[in-house]
C-alpha cells in the first residue's frame, strides 16, 4: 500500500488554498516529503483489526452542559500577549479585502 | 417585464417565460449561556473586545472542543417543530479555509450528517439544518484590520431550504416565520440588524418551468449574501431576478455566472463579490477531536421528549386565536410579534365568555394598551390580565364609559392596581343612576342662571354647554345622551 503520491501540482493547489507562496524547490521538496508522510500513515491499513475493535468507540455521545461560563476576561491577557500585534485589545491583521 | 405571480415572468424581447427559483440559507446564532465548543460566555454584543475568549475559541494549539449539549438540543427542537427528521448518527466536520476571522484555519461545521433533515415551514420544504460555530468579527481600517474573538465559536445553526421559492414575498414570509419560531422556542433572538439571523438567497431563473427535483433544469445560480433586513431580502431577490432576465433577454450586457454577490444599499443593486483569493474547496473531513453521536442511545434527544419541550408554536397559536376567539388577523399577528401582549390577552380571555367580550378585550389590548406603551411612561407588567377582564365586564354592564375605561387603563398602566378600586377612587363609575344625575343637573342649573335664561329664550345650542358641564361634574362618567335628555327635561 505505498502507491500514494503527492504531485507538485497538488502542492501548488494546496498552497494557493492556504494562501502560501512557495518556491519551485519548496514545492518539489514538500511533494516528496508529503508523499512519504502519507505512505507512512497509510501503513495503518495493513494492520488486521477485528470488527469489534473497529467499532469500539468509547467516547460517543459526550457532551458538556451549558453552564459554568468562564469568568469574563479570565484568559484574555495571556491570549492577547501571545498575539503578534494588538491595538485596543484587538488583534491586528493585514487589511482584509472583499469583506 | 410582465409579472404573473407563479406563472413566471414574460421577457420583453423574446416573449419567453422565465421562472425564478429561490433557495434560502439562513444562519441563526443560538441563545445559550456558553459558546459552542468552550465555556466562554456567549455574549458577543455587550462586552469589551476579546473579553470572552479562551484557548479553544482562539484556536490555540492543542486546545480541544467540547460540544455544548443545549445548543445541539436547540437545533433538534427547531427540527421537531418543523416536522423534520432528526439524525440518529451525527458528527462534526472541519470546513477548511483561511481567513483572519477563523483562527483554527477551519470552521467546525457539519457536512454529511446534519442534525436535522427535511421538514417544512409555510409550505417551503427544507433540505437540512446543521450546527456549526460562528466566526470572529473584524473591523476594517484604512491599512489594516482588527479582529475581535468574542463571537468566535458562538453556536450557529444553518438552515437550508430546497429551491422551491418563486417570489421575494414568499422568501420574506418564510424568513419572518422562521424568526418568529426561533423566538417562540427561545433558541435565538434572531435580530437581523445585529446579525443574529443572517439570510442568503440563491437565485436563478429558467425557462424550464418550476423546480421539480431536477437541478439540471435550473438556470445559472447567484448567491446574494449579507441581507440585513427583510426589506433588503425582497429588494435583492427582485433585483437579481430582473438582472438575470435582462441578461438572458439580451437587454443587458452584464454576465451571468455562478458567483457570490452583495447588496449595495446606496445603489439599490447587487454587486459581484468574486475574489481570486477564495477558492471553493473546503476539504471537509470529520473532526477527529469531537466524538460521534448516536442519538438513539440518548432518551432526552428522542422526538417525543423534545416535542414535550416545545411551547405553543406560532401556527398553533394563530389557529387557537382564530377558532376559539375569532379575533382579527392583525390582532393575532400583533400577539405573535409581541408575546407580552399575547400573555395578557390569554390571561384575561379566560375570565370572559362571549365573542363580544373577546373582541372588545382584544381591541383594548392591541390599540389602547399598545398605544399606552408607545406614548406613556408606565409599565406593562402593571397591567394584570384578569383586571383587564374586569374592565371589559364593567364596560359591558354599562358601569364604565369608553372614556372612563381609557382613564382607568392609563392609571393601571402607570401605577397598577385593581380595576374596580381605581374606578371607585377616581369616580369613573358611570352615573347611570337617574336620581344621582338629577341632583347633579339641578346644581348646574342653579349655578348657571345666565345660560338658563338664554336657553329658555331660544338659544337651544346651549344644551351642549350644559351637557359639557354635566360631563365635567361627573368626571366624564356620565352618558352624554342621558345627560342631554335630563337637561332638556329639567330646563322646561
Ligand atoms: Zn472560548
Amino acid at each position: 500500500m505505498s502507491d500514494i503520491k503527492i504531485t507538485k501540482g497538488q502542492v501548488e493547489y494546496l498552497a494557493s488554498l492556504a494562501q502560501l507562496e512557495l518556491t519551485r524547490q519548496e514545492m518539489e521538496k514538500f511533494a516528496s516529503q508529503l508523499t512519504s508522510i502519507l505512505q507512512y500513515v497509510n501503513r495503518i491499513k495493513d494492520v488486521e483489526l477485528s470488527d469489534d475493535v473497529q467499532r469500539n468507540f468509547n467516547n460517543v455521545n459526550t457532551f458538556r452542559n451549558d453552564d459554568n461560563p468562564h469568568k469574563a476576561g479570565e484568559h484574555r491577557d495571556a491570549i492577547l500577549e501571545a498575539m503578534p500585534e494588538t491595538k485596543d485589545n484587538l488583534l491586528v491583521v493585514k487589511k482584509i479585502l472583499n469583506n | 417585464m410582465t409579472k404573473q405571480e407563479d406563472k413566471g415572468i414574460i421577457g420583453n424581447k423574446t416573449g419567453k417565460v422565465y421562472y425564478p427559483t429561490i433557495g434560502l440559507e439562513i444562519h441563526a446564532e443560538m441563545k445559550t449561556q456558553t459558546k459552542m465548543f468552550c465555556r466562554c460566555k456567549n455574549d458577543p454584543f455587550n462586552s469589551e473586545p476579546n473579553t470572552h475568549i479562551c484557548p479553544v475559541c482562539t484556536g490555540q494549539p492543542g486546545a480541544l472542543p467540547f460540544v455544548n449539549k443545549q445548543a445541539v438540543k436547540n437545533v433538534m427542537r427547531v427540527g421537531v417543530a418543523l416536522g423534520s427528521s432528526l439524525a440518529d448518527f451525527s458528527e462534526f466536520d472541519r470546513k477548511n479555509y483561511f481567513y483572519p476571522d477563523i483562527p483554527k484555519a477551519y470552521q467546525i461545521s457539519q457536512y454529511q450528517y446534519p442534525l436535522v433533515s427535511g421538514g417544512s415551514l409555510v409550505g417551503v420544504e427544507l433540505e437540512r439544518i446543521h450546527m456549526e460555530e460562528d466566526t470572529a468579527t473584524s473591523i476594517h481600517k484604512t491599512n489594516y484590520s482588527l479582529v475581535d474573538f468574542n463571537r468566535s465559536s458562538v453556536p450557529l445553526m444553518e438552515l437550508v431550504t430546497m429551491p422551491v421559492i418563486h417570489s421575494a414575498d414568499k422568501a420574506i414570509e418564510f424568513a419572518r416565520e422562521l424568526q418568529l419560531l426561533l423566538r417562540t422556542l427561545g433558541v435565538s433572538d434572531a435580530n437581523l440588524e445585529k446579525g443574529e439571523m443572517r439570510i442568503e438567497a440563491n437565485i436563478s431563473v429558467s425557462t424550464n418551468g418550476h423546480f421539480d427535483g431536477d437541478f439540471s433544469k435550473l438556470g445559472t445560480k447567484t448567491e446574494v449574501k449579507n441581507l440585513n433586513s427583510f426589506k433588503v431580502v425582497g429588494q435583492a431577490i427582485d433585483f437579481e431576478v430582473a438582472r438575470h432576465i435582462a441578461i438572458l433577454e439580451g437587454e443587458s450586457d452584464g454576465e451571468l455566472i455562478q458567483e457570490t454577490r452583495g447588496w449595495d444599499e446606496n445603489k439599490q443593486a447587487t454587486f459581484s463579490q468574486r475574489s481570486k483569493e477564495t477558492a471553493d474547496d473546503y476539504r471537509y473531513f470529520p473532526d477527529p477531536d469531537i466524538p460521534k453521536y448516536r442519538f438513539s442511545d440518548l432518551p432526552e434527544f428522542s422526538v417525543d421528549v423534545l416535542k414535550e419541550s416545545l411551547p405553543e408554536l406560532p401556527w398553533e397559536k394563530r389557529e387557537r386565536y382564530k377558532v376559539a376567539y375569532g379575533i382579527k388577523n392583525e390582532d393575532i399577528d400583533f400577539y405573535l410579534q409581541n408575546p407580552k401582549f399575547g400573555e395578557i390577552f390569554d390571561e384575561a380571555v379566560n375570565e370572559l365568555s362571549s365573542d363580544v367580550e373577546y373582541k372588545k378585550l382584544s381591541n383594548y389590548i392591541s390599540s389602547d394598551l399598545a398605544g399606552l406603551q408607545k406614548n406613556e411612561v408606565g409599565d406593562l407588567s402593571n397591567v394584570v390580565g384578569t383586571e383587564l377582564a374586569v374592565i371589559v365586564q364593567m364596560i359591558n354592564r354599562g358601569e364604565l364609559s369608553s372614556r372612563g375605561a381609557k382613564d382607568l387603563l392609563l392609571e393601571m398602566y402607570k401605577n397598577g392596581g385593581k380595576a374596580e378600586q381605581i374606578a371607585n377612587e377616581k369616580g369613573l363609575i358611570q352615573k347611570s343612576d337617574p336620581e344621582e344625575l338629577k341632583r347633579v343637573i339641578e346644581q348646574i342649573i342653579l349655578d348657571n342662571p345666565k345660560q338658563v335664561g338664554e336657553y329658555k329664550d331660544g338659544a337651544e345650542k346651549l344644551l351642549q354647554y350644559f351637557v359639557g358641564q354635566g360631563m365635567k361634574a361627573t368626571k366624564g362618567s356620565a352618558n352624554p345622551s342621558i345627560l342631554a335628555e335630563l337637561f332638556r327635561e329639567g330646563l322646561k
